[in-house]
């Protein structure tokens, strides 16, 4: 056996170099561009290098780890305390096998018995769809499944028992008012975590009610095994987690291109890394994924399994719903199972952190159940499992239009002519198209909306304008049906152009907070939708003082509206919303509406926007008309 | 020793015991769920939606704790970290006679394919033995699982024919 410096010496140099400059080095250091500074690694956690210079210097890093592997004394690292060959099992194989490393292996005994754990026969990439009751969670989220092969005994593998590898930020337990301002900062170590994949589904299935997209790779066995590999040297290290760009998704590409060095995923994402578009830019490989499958949320079980009710058993439903005391012992299987899902599905929402016997199932219920007997005694265990294959109507979410938009539009206001753009980074509005997202919702932040106005008479009187500079505006309209009877709600702030007080230049500072109700009338061909919302505003402008006396005005809007969506591509928005506001103190309160009609197209990734808007102010009332052309990307 | 000492002595010892007794005997226990209602909706309209931490995470070669080895729930403690996370889940596959938690559950167990229907409607012929009127610890309830599985010469052999 060779001792630590005599194995550099056998050793090509040009060889090392090469290496070290080589893809699949840089992939297992993490090597990537920061925003700002030049290529190093992303890996944060000192113990990732075993040279001082290892963040920026592969090659250093490189022969730093031979010396390590080489040396049959060296220090433990890590939380384990494992010899560097084992705490680094894919830098050692891909290190002795390039270079013909002759060197004392380790037994890994750590390592071998946790590889052992995942008999693995595929990877799938598992994307849960937006959910809008958590701002982490309204982008979507992704993490990966290890697809084991069947227990002994059992031809078909239960996927409650595969395991979930995610990279997660480490918040802590109660992380308290700061875990928004800390996670856009980098403030918290991301690590990679391994859960049962049965806690995942409670998790986003059944406790947030997210559909669960599942994107089977086209990866080998040797493949995974070299993912696995490099997870587990993932266990050592943490990455400052970044809210926008370093986040959840972002990380987990690395572990795919190593699976694959010749998928280039990470590239495409420097500024925001949305969940969605991960899954868009590994469908654009072609053949990485194999297969979709969609694993519906509890609530869209529940509203299945009722559509299979006929309508008495559904009117028990709701009677027995509303008061388990009516409850009778001639309820049929379809209602009694129905109860039971729902009752689970409003067990599980509540599920608080102090044991509250409100979230538990009604034992009455089960209990009529169990004793309602075996009628689906035909059932067997392969029809168990309740995912359902894509159906005609599914659109899996990267097919849906890119989160980013840039448009321009042109137009008249008040017979000016007028043109102009609006950058909207991330993410929806009530007219794009649904797909992937969810429907009649809006989530947008750091919007910003500009027109230059042309007067027909002088050139001199053109100016320019900002419209708006949107910092988040969320909008979440619910039908409210006897299913869940919902409300709708609104959220958001930013600069705008007050338009009611008739002064060219002034802006503002607004912010509002509101709720109301949806309907859908019409489920489809078209699909209608009314809403209704009450909006309490705040605003602040240097142009409230001649009108109010007062820099800010506190006012009240109510807005009325249908969506019509004509087809998937096609949808209109009409509304109608009134404003009041008073700068309190006894000053004049003013009102203003805005009645608009606008209809979207959308030929992806382009979509065409037609806007008429009637503003009925104080002193004056006028048109504006407006084409836009917007572009996804 | 004075009473002051005493009793902080005494007091501990009860402190240490009633966190044990939440975890349960076996000291696996997720205990409840960790959940905070913690967003920007809830915190502005007081409606109900949910933001949480699911605070059992596993991380990789962070050694072992009591359920889990570097990410890996401990084989011997399978069946009770499935039960504590799939309680709800349990109580109504097992009351339909069916399901995905069901058959999980069942392999944990050590069931083959072919007795989990079986299993299936044992748990729902002797629901009110598995599920007393009391709410029950995952460890009790595995227990009333297991003696139905001995009594029943069908799971008997085709669950716990490793260990018999």
């Amino acid at each position: 056996m060779e001792t630590a410096g005599s194995i550099l010496e056998h050793l090509d140099q040009t060889r090392i170099h090469n290496l070290a400059s080589g893809r699949y080095w840089k992939l297992l250091l993490h090597w990537e561009k920061p925003l700002i500074g030049s290529l190093r690694s992303g890996a944060d956690g000192p113990e990732f290098f075993f040279s001082p210079e290892g963040r920026n210097d592969p090659e250093k890093e490189l022969i730093a780890d031979v010396l390590a592997f080489g040396n049959p004394d060296a220090k433990g690292v890590g939380p384990i305390k494992q010899h560097p060959q084992c705490a680094f099992p894919e830098r050692f194989r891909y290190l002795k096998e390039q270079l013909h490393l002759n060197v004392i292996q380790k037994d890994c005994v750590d390592f071998k018995k946790w590889k052992a754990g995942f008999n693995p026969k595929s990877l799938t990439l598992v994307y849960a769809a937006p959910f809008f009751g958590s701002p982490a969670s309204m982008f979507g989220h992704t993490f990966l499944r290890v697809d084991s092969n069947p227990r002994p005994g059992h031809f078909k593998k239960n996927d409650l028992l595969d395991y979930g590898i995610s990279f997660e930020a480490d918040t802590g337990i109660n992380p308290g008012p700061a875990y928004a301002v800390k996670g856009l900062l980098g403030l918290y170590h991301g690590i990679f975590l391994q859960q049962p994949y049965y806690m995942k589904i409670n998790n986003y299935v059944n406790m947030e009610s997210r559909d669960l997209w599942e994107y089977e790779l086209n990866l080998s066995d040797e493949q995974i095994d070299r993912m696995l590999n490099h997870t587990w040297e993932m266990g050592i290290t943490y990455f400052n987690y970044y809210f926008f760009n370093k986040n959840c998704s972002y990380e987990l590409l690395s572990l795919l291109e190593v699976a694959n060095p010749e998928w280039r995923l990470k590239e495409n994402f420097k500024l925001m890394t949305i969940p969605g578009d991960t899954i868009r830019a590994l469908k654009k490989i072609p053949g990485a994924v194999r297969k979709v499958r969609l694993r519906p949320a509890l609530t869209r079980i529940l509203q299945e399994e009722l559509k299979t009710l006929n309508d008495s058993e559904v009117e028990r439903f709701y009677l027995v719903r509303n008061d388990h005391l009516k409850l009778s012992n001639k309820e049929t299987i379809g209602t009694l199972d129905a109860l039971l899902d729902w009752d689970k599905f409003r067990a599980m929402k509540e599920l608080k952190a102090v044991y509250d016997p409100e979230q538990n199932i009604d034992k009455k219920l089960l209990v009529a159940r169990a004793t309602a007997g075996t009628a689906n005694a035909t059932r067997t265990s392969d029809k168990e499992t309740e995912i359902f294959e894509i159906k005609e109507g599914d659109i899996p979410p990267e097919e849906g239009h890119g989160s980013s938009k840039f448009s321009i539009f042109a137009g008249a206001e008040n017979s000016l002519s007028l043109g102009g753009f609006e950058l909207r980074p991330v993410f929806q509005d009530i007219l794009d198209p649904d797909e992937g997202y969810l429907s009649h919702s809006s989530l947008v932040i750091g919007r910003v909306r500009a027109s230059y106005l042309f007067t027909s008479v002088n050139s001199g009187q053109n100016f320019f304008r900002l419209d708006d500079f949107t910092v988040a505006d969320v909008v979440n309209l619910v039908a409210l049906t006897r299913f869940q009877p919902k409300l709708s709600w609104r959220i958001g702030g930013g600069v705008f152009h007050p338009v009611d007080i008739e002064c060219i230049n002034c802006e503002g500072v607004k912010i509002s907070a509101g709720g109301g109700l949806g309907f859908q009338v019409s489920d489809s061909n078209p699909e209608i939708f009314l809403y209704s919302l009450i909006d309490p505003h705040f605003e602040i402008s240097n142009g409230f003082s001649n009108l109010y006396g007062n820099v800010s005005r506190f006012g009240v809007s109510l807005e009325d509206g249908v969506l019509i969506k004509l087809s998937s591509r096609v949808k209109s928005l009409l509304s109608f919303e009134s404003f009041w506001y008073s700068a309190f103190s006894g000053s004049p309160s003013t009102y203003w509406s805005k009645s608009s009609a606008e209809i979207s197209v959308a030929f992806l990734p382009i979509e065409l926007r037609l806007t008429s808007e009637f503003f009925f102010l104080q002193n004056q009332s006028y048109w504006r008309v407006l084409t836009s052309f917007g572009w996804y990307y | 020793m004075n009473k002051f000492s005493l009793s902080l002595v005494l007091g501990f010892f009860v402190l240490m015991g009633s966190w044990a007794f939440a975890y349960g005997p076996s000291g696996c226990g997720l205990g409840s769920l960790i959940i905070q209602k913690d967003t920007i909706v809830s915190q502005t309209l007081a409606e109900t939606s949910n933001a949480f931490l699911l605070t059992q995470f596993f991380g990789i070669t962070s050694g072992t704790s009591n359920c889990n080895s570097n990410g890996f729930v401990l084989r011997e403690k399978e069946a009770e970290h499935f039960a504590e996370a799939n309680m709800q889940n349990l109580e109504v596959e097992m009351a339909k006679g069916h399901g995905e938690s069901l058959s999980a559950f069942a392999q944990i167990l050590g069931c083959d394919q072919q007795t989990i229907s079986s299993f299936g409607r044992m748990s729902q012929s002797h629901y009110e033995e598995i599920f007393p009127k009391a709410e029950s610890q995952a460890p009790q309830f595995i227990k009333s699982v297991e003696k139905q599985m001995v009594n029943d010469p069908v799971l008997r052999s085709g669950c716990l024919s490793h260990i018999i």
